[in-house]
């Protein structure tokens, strides 16, 4: 989605910038979770949901995000119907970081329409 | 297609097919055959095993004193049943390739080796000179080593491939010298004679004993150099005309360059196309086609007009000039 790292905002906390910015993939993933525990067909229907059906995530990439977001301890696993259906909830750490990559891309958002009325 | 996306799923790194193989396989059956599945997956392979696998990202580090660092890669051995994949695709790709040169049918440019297996290009190293010492061995090579391909009519023809001993597809004045020579060794029965079957013809087992006569008549009449060999024309290239065999040859040498081309060799189209139109339709082997026997055949147009003259049948000279007509209309 926006692919520079950005360094101004100082109020990211050192333990959490190393996170951000996220992948598209990632990004909306964590935004699917925000709302309610998905499993991983639950999380692409939200993601083309939110996106207008504009952005479309496949299994591969799904669940490739998914097992790195679970290693950095952003997503958990909480229950399973099965190997077919796990379901997955974002975790404490994974909310903080999708706050951070959120003020993000407001300060993103706010510093292009401050230049865009200069033109 | 279903089969496809589980073979995909089967080739990803254990630890990521066991963890979300069922989820994924479940998201494919709910989602329906679709392409685009097919096109992630085989994706996610790629990223799985090239950005993904840990032993990708091995590197030699520096450690504070300078010294660097490497990891040993012992423990990432892989499997043999990983191996063994590898194995079966090499062995089968090595047979197909092998497979693919031994049989090349006419691709030439698939021959690996020689053009010509036998005989080889190398040269008997004969002498009668005394060895020298710095020179233990003589080793003579063809000049032009490459031969054009043989003749098929060269091949068809035993007596011409016989003649042909350099299988140059010409026949020169010192094989025609010793065509006596080879046509004794076609005789495989050691009758003294060669029929027309020694001489190439393979009729029909199940053919009219009538019509196998017929056909060998006609065999050794329409091939020229047959022709020229059976002076006599009885079918047959008798003892004294197997002697008399290069004094035969030399009568077809139309340019008197003292060789025989296949140009000087190949029959007439027409005498062959009408003795094979009288083999096929003069059921009786008289000699001629009557009305009756052509009513009704493939070749009826061409039969009427060859009897010009309206006498109720059809010689092989009036089909032979009959077929020269059609091909030469102006003439």
């Amino acid at each position: 989605m926006l692919g520079f790292r950005y360094n101004g905002s100082r109020a990211i906390k050192d333990n959490l910038s190393s996170f951000v910015p996220l992948s598209p993939a990632a990004l909306h993933i964590l935004l699917a979770l925000a709302g309610e525990d998905m499993h991983g067909y639950g999380i692409m229907q939200e993601v083309t949901r939110q996106s207008e059906g504009v952005y479309k995530l496949g299994p591969g990439t799904l669940y490739d995000n998914l097992q790195r977001l679970m290693d950095q301890g952003m997503v958990t696993e909480i229950s399973s119907d099965g190997p077919r259906r796990r379901t997955y909830r974002l975790s404490p750490l994974g909310r903080k970081v999708l706050s951070t990559e959120i003020s993000r891309l407001e300060g993103v958002v706010r510093e292009a329409r401050v230049h865009l009325r200069r033109v | 297609m279903r089969w496809c996306y589980i073979l995909l799923l089967r080739l990803h790194p254990r630890a990521f097919r066991q963890r979300f193989g069922d989820e994924m396989l479940a998201i494919f059956d709910q989602q329906g055959e679709n392409v685009s599945l097919m096109a992630d997956a085989t994706l996610s392979l790629a990223r799985q095993w090239i950005v993904r696998q840990p032993s990708f990202a091995f590197s030699p580090t520096t450690a504070p004193d300078g010294v660097p660092l490497f990891y040993s890669a012992e423990a990432e051995i892989p499997r043999f049943s990983a191996l063994m994949p590898g194995v079966l695709i090499t062995l089968l790709a090595f047979g197909m390739i092998c497979f693919v040169i031994g049989h090349r049918w006419r691709h030439t440019h698939l021959l690996v080796g020689s053009h010509h297996p036998s005989p080889s290009h190398l040269l008997g190293a004969h002498t009668d000179a005394q060895p020298v010492s710095d020179l233990p061995a003589e080793v003579k090579v063809q000049p032009y080593p490459f031969h054009p391909p043989r003749s098929a009519y060269f091949r068809f023809l035993l007596v011409l491939g016989a003649f042909d001993v350099d299988q140059d597809n010409v026949i020169s004045a010192e094989e025609i010298d010793n065509a006596p020579a080879a046509l004794w060794r076609l005789d495989k029965n050691h009758d003294g004679m060669l029929s027309a079957e020694e001489c190439g013809l393979k009729p029909d087992p199940n053919l009219d004993p009538l019509k196998l006569g017929s056909g060998r008549l006609t065999f050794m009449r329409v091939h020229p150099v047959l022709a020229a060999l059976d002076a006599n024309h009885d079918g047959v290239i008798s003892e004294s005309e197997i002697r008399n065999a290069a004094a035969a040859l030399r009568t077809l040498d139309a340019n008197h360059d003292g060789k025989l081309t296949e140009r000087e060799l190949l029959p007439d189209q027409s005498i062959a196309m009408a003795a094979g139109i009288m083999e096929m339709l003069d059921k009786n082997g008289d000699g001629r086609i009557t009305r009756d026997e052509r009513r009704g055949s493939f070749a009826a147009e061409l039969l009427d007009r060859a009897d010009r003259d309206g006498k109720g049948y059809v010689t092989e000279e009036d089909l032979v000039i009959a077929i020269r007509s059609t091909a030469r209309p102006d003439k």
